[in-house]
């Protein structure tokens, strides 16, 4: 480890690049988050955000580009980065058939956890979660925030020093949104960087210090939460940012819409 | 509409195929094998015309055949046409009628039926003799083909609100292997009959199915051919009959199934058993856990369980069949035979394992940093294979040696056994690197196979496996039949050696290739099917 490591960012991206046959989803992303941020990565939906996420956490190779995670080169030298990371997913899709309790005992297992570990570190983010009555239920019966809840828990257990999070909020219902959140201070507060993705503007600015708007896959704007929006709201700054003008009433398009028209 | 249908179907198999070149060349070659089919086919029973007097027989056992399959396959492999979901049109305002005939239409679309509908077309050919036969000819071909087609669709609905709740997978699992043994036995009651007059044995068996719809319609042509236009007539009309009555059935399943919505996964049982802490002495605990995972999964999971209960039913027919008839001639070589077809189902259990982790392989990506991770994944699979297939070859050898008494014998046919799992688990394990397939999502069709234009990738990929367990194994087979029984205890030695070691030396490489292109493995098996 050299000793520049010690102040390397929590990630740095550098030209992240990926093309999907014809298409560019991500064209040249640079990222710095610092550590113990809590950053926002917004961004229209198809912005790229969830590719760019997954180029940085490992699980698809950018066509171009470097990922450096806590001063390590991601893809070049993997070794050891992945157990200082934890990832949640879009999709969420898990070992559907394994309970609760055995989906976090087999993360242990996979991370090379000693089993007394899993089960202390297991028990208790289960309870503070809220999932311990349900522990014993096949994942695949589980609801959406049940899920979620789930999925953080098997990121968390391996305590990583940086979060990703790919929409960890959506279809959760406003209780388990509370808890996750209370969960994720807890860990930012103690040094550790979370980074999560999202579309809703007004969770990133309860919740995020930094953030990044990405549009078309570039980022337009980064930095911490005050210097993004500049004074206005985080919701007109993202529209300004991404090139939406507020439209009129719409009179030409959609004039068919609704029970006035003929 | 039944064009949109068409349509829809045809730009479903097409972007199944995007974007990989592979599973391009897999259809290719699928289309290919169906078009020799087809055609050969057509040739081959239109030549019918030669032998007048068995041409009947042959014609309604055909048809009669073709049905059968049809209606069949879904019990086998429920979602043979996973991509015509009638719940997927519930919100479309469609009408029942519409859908209907959109997606029998949809249903024709394809290599394999296509190819089945030129078959019947030379048999129509096959069979007729005149002008008059020849019109009979095509309408009764066609009236086969509808028959294939309403059947496999009717069998798919009425089985599907069964099918979809988690229990109900337990009941097709059933179904299927009711169907598969059925006809198994029915293969073992032909290869027994005589062979002696070949005209009256095809008699025997065309006489009676003669009066089922797709036989009447065969028996038409012929009828029209020998100049017996009333009979003709009278049996072309039962069979259309049969299609309208099984179309409205359908029709009235179809309309039903638009608009019930299916509640049945809302109650989940618990399952408590032992954590994942259990330590296996001499294995690394990321193997132990794999291969808890894997044991659970063969239990739980609908569709790995119906893979090894299929394994276990193949293997009772294989030992039932070969040995069943005749106790007394049992011999070495019919027992190496037998268990070397159960140890090769066995050793496949592990092809495709990345595919069966399918949507959750993420999971251990994140976890995953060094080659000797993935190696531990690929072995506890192994493991997990290994201790549910043992007991089963050491079961089938030993009821093989109590059947003939041949104690003797044991030894080396367990030998092979051993061996040759060995080798096909190895292959299976870098054919699980080499070809991964994606599975559809739905949990409740435990026969579903791979997802639209990967069946052909997938079936050349199993040919070679098949071939290369058969020459990777032949020493030990070799050296079985050939060295004295004396031989036995290091036989067996040898045997289980030598297999362990092609699987071993099978998930080194599997490790490689898949630490090499995990994100490529995530890539092409996260894809949405």
């Amino acid at each position: 480890m050299t000793p520049d490591t010690e102040v390397a960012p929590a990630v740095q991206a550098r030209g992240l690049t990926k093309r999907f046959g014809a298409k560019t989803a991500v064209g040249g992303v640079d990222l710095d988050i610092p550590r113990g941020s809590f950053f926002g990565l917004v961004g229209p939906n198809g912005a790229g955000k969830t590719t760019s996420m997954s180029m940085m956490t490992g699980l698809l190779r950018p066509d171009s580009g470097t990922v450096r995670i806590l001063g390590q080169d991601v893809w070049r030298d993997p070794v050891g980065i992945k157990s200082r990371v934890g990832v949640l997913p879009e999709g969420l899709r898990l070992f559907e058939r394994l309970s609760g309790r055995e989906l976090i005992g087999y993360t242990g297992r996979l991370r090379g956890l000693a089993a007394d570990v899993v089960g202390l570190r297991g028990g208790e983010l289960l309870s503070v979660l809220g999932l311990t009555a349900d522990a014993d239920k096949l994942v695949v019966d589980y609801s959406t925030g049940m899920r979620k809840k789930i999925a953080l828990a098997a990121a968390l257990l391996h305590n990583p020093e940086v979060l990703f999070l790919d929409e960890p909020f959506e279809g959760v219902d406003p209780v388990s949104a509370g808890t996750i959140r209370e969960v994720l201070h807890r860990f930012t507060r103690s040094g550790s960087t979370v980074i999560f993705s999202s579309h809703v503007m007004e969770l990133v600015e309860q919740l995020c210090d930094h953030l990044a708007v990405i549009n078309h896959g570039r980022v337009v704007a980064a930095g911490p939460l005050d210097a993004v929006r500049g004074g206005a709201s985080l919701h007109q700054a993202f529209l300004s940012l991404v090139g939406v003008a507020p439209r009129g009433d719409g009179e030409e398009e959609l004039a068919w819409l609704g029970s006035s028209s003929g | 509409m039944a064009w949109v249908f068409v349509r829809l179907k045809v730009s479903l198999i097409a972007g199944s195929l995007r974007g990989s070149t592979g599973r391009t060349i897999g259809f290719v070659a699928g289309l290919v094998l169906a078009a020799a089919l087809g055609i050969g086919g057509f040739v081959l029973t239109s030549m019918m015309r030669l032998i007048p007097e068995q041409a009947e027989h042959v014609g309604v056992l055909l048809s009669f055949f073709l049905v059968a399959s049809w209606i069949a396959l879904p019990l086998i492999r429920f979602g043979v046409d996973e991509t015509l979901d009638p719940t997927r049109l519930a919100l479309l305002p469609i009408r029942p009628l519409t859908a209907a005939v959109g997606l029998l239409a949809a249903s024709a679309t394809g290599p394999v039926p296509i190819a089945c509908l030129l078959v019947l077309l030379g048999m129509a050919v096959g069979l007729s003799g005149g002008p008059l036969s020849i019109v009979v000819g095509v309408l009764a071909a066609l009236c086969v083909f509808a028959l294939c087609i309403v059947g496999s669709r009717a069998v798919t609905v009425s089985m599907a609100g069964l099918l979809r709740s988690r229990r109900g997978g337990d009941i097709a699992l059933l179904a299927g292997v009711g169907v598969f043994v059925a006809f198994q036995f029915a293969n073992i009651a032909l290869q027994r009959a005589s062979f002696g007059d070949t005209t009256a044995f095809l008699a025997e068996f065309a006489e009676p199915l003669s009066w089922t719809p797709p036989g009447m319609a065969a028996a038409a042509i012929t009828a029209a051919r020998d100049g017996r236009p009333l009979a003709s007539a009278a049996l072309l009309a039962a069979a259309v009959g049969t299609v309208l009555l099984l179309g409205w059935w359908w029709h009235r399943l179809l309309a039903r199934s638009l608009v019930t919505y299916d509640a049945s996964t809302q109650s989940g049982g618990t399952r408590r058993g032992a954590g994942f802490g259990t330590r296996i002495p001499w294995v690394s605990a990321r193997t132990a856990g794999a291969a808890a995972r894997e044991l659970r999964y063969a239990w739980r999971d609908p569709r790995r369980k119906a893979n090894w209960i299929m394994a276990l039913v193949v293997a009772g027919i294989v030992v039932f069949s070969t040995t069943g008839a005749v106790a007394d001639a049992i011999d070495l070589q019919t027992m190496v035979l037998t268990i070397s077809v159960t140890a090769t189902i066995v050793g496949m259990q592990g092809a495709n394992q990345f595919g069966q982790i399918g949507g959750s392989l993420w999971m251990q990506a994140v976890a995953t940093e060094r080659l000797d991770q993935v190696r531990a994944d690929v072995a506890g699979v192994n493991l997990a294979i290994a201790i549910i297939g043992v007991p089963i070859l050491v079961l089938v050898a030993a009821a093989m040696a109590v059947v003939s008494g041949e104690y003797a014998a044991l030894p080396g046919t367990l030998a092979a056994g051993l061996a040759v799992g060995g080798v096909a688990l190895g292959l299976a394990n870098l054919a699980s690197v080499y070809i991964p397939y994606r599975l559809p999502e739905r949990r409740s069709n435990p026969f579903a196979g791979p997802s639209g234009g990967q069946g052909l990738t997938i079936m050349l990929g199993s040919m070679v496996s098949l071939l290369g367990t058969a020459l990777l194994s032949t020493p030990v087979t070799y050296a079985v039949l050939n060295l004295d029984e004396g031989y036995g205890p290091l036989l067996l030695a040898a045997g289980a050696c030598y297999g362990a070691a092609v699987a071993w030396a099978g998930r080194r490489l599997t490790g490689r290739r898949a630490y090499a292109r995990y994100p490529e493995l995530l890539a092409d098996l996260a894809r949405a099917s």
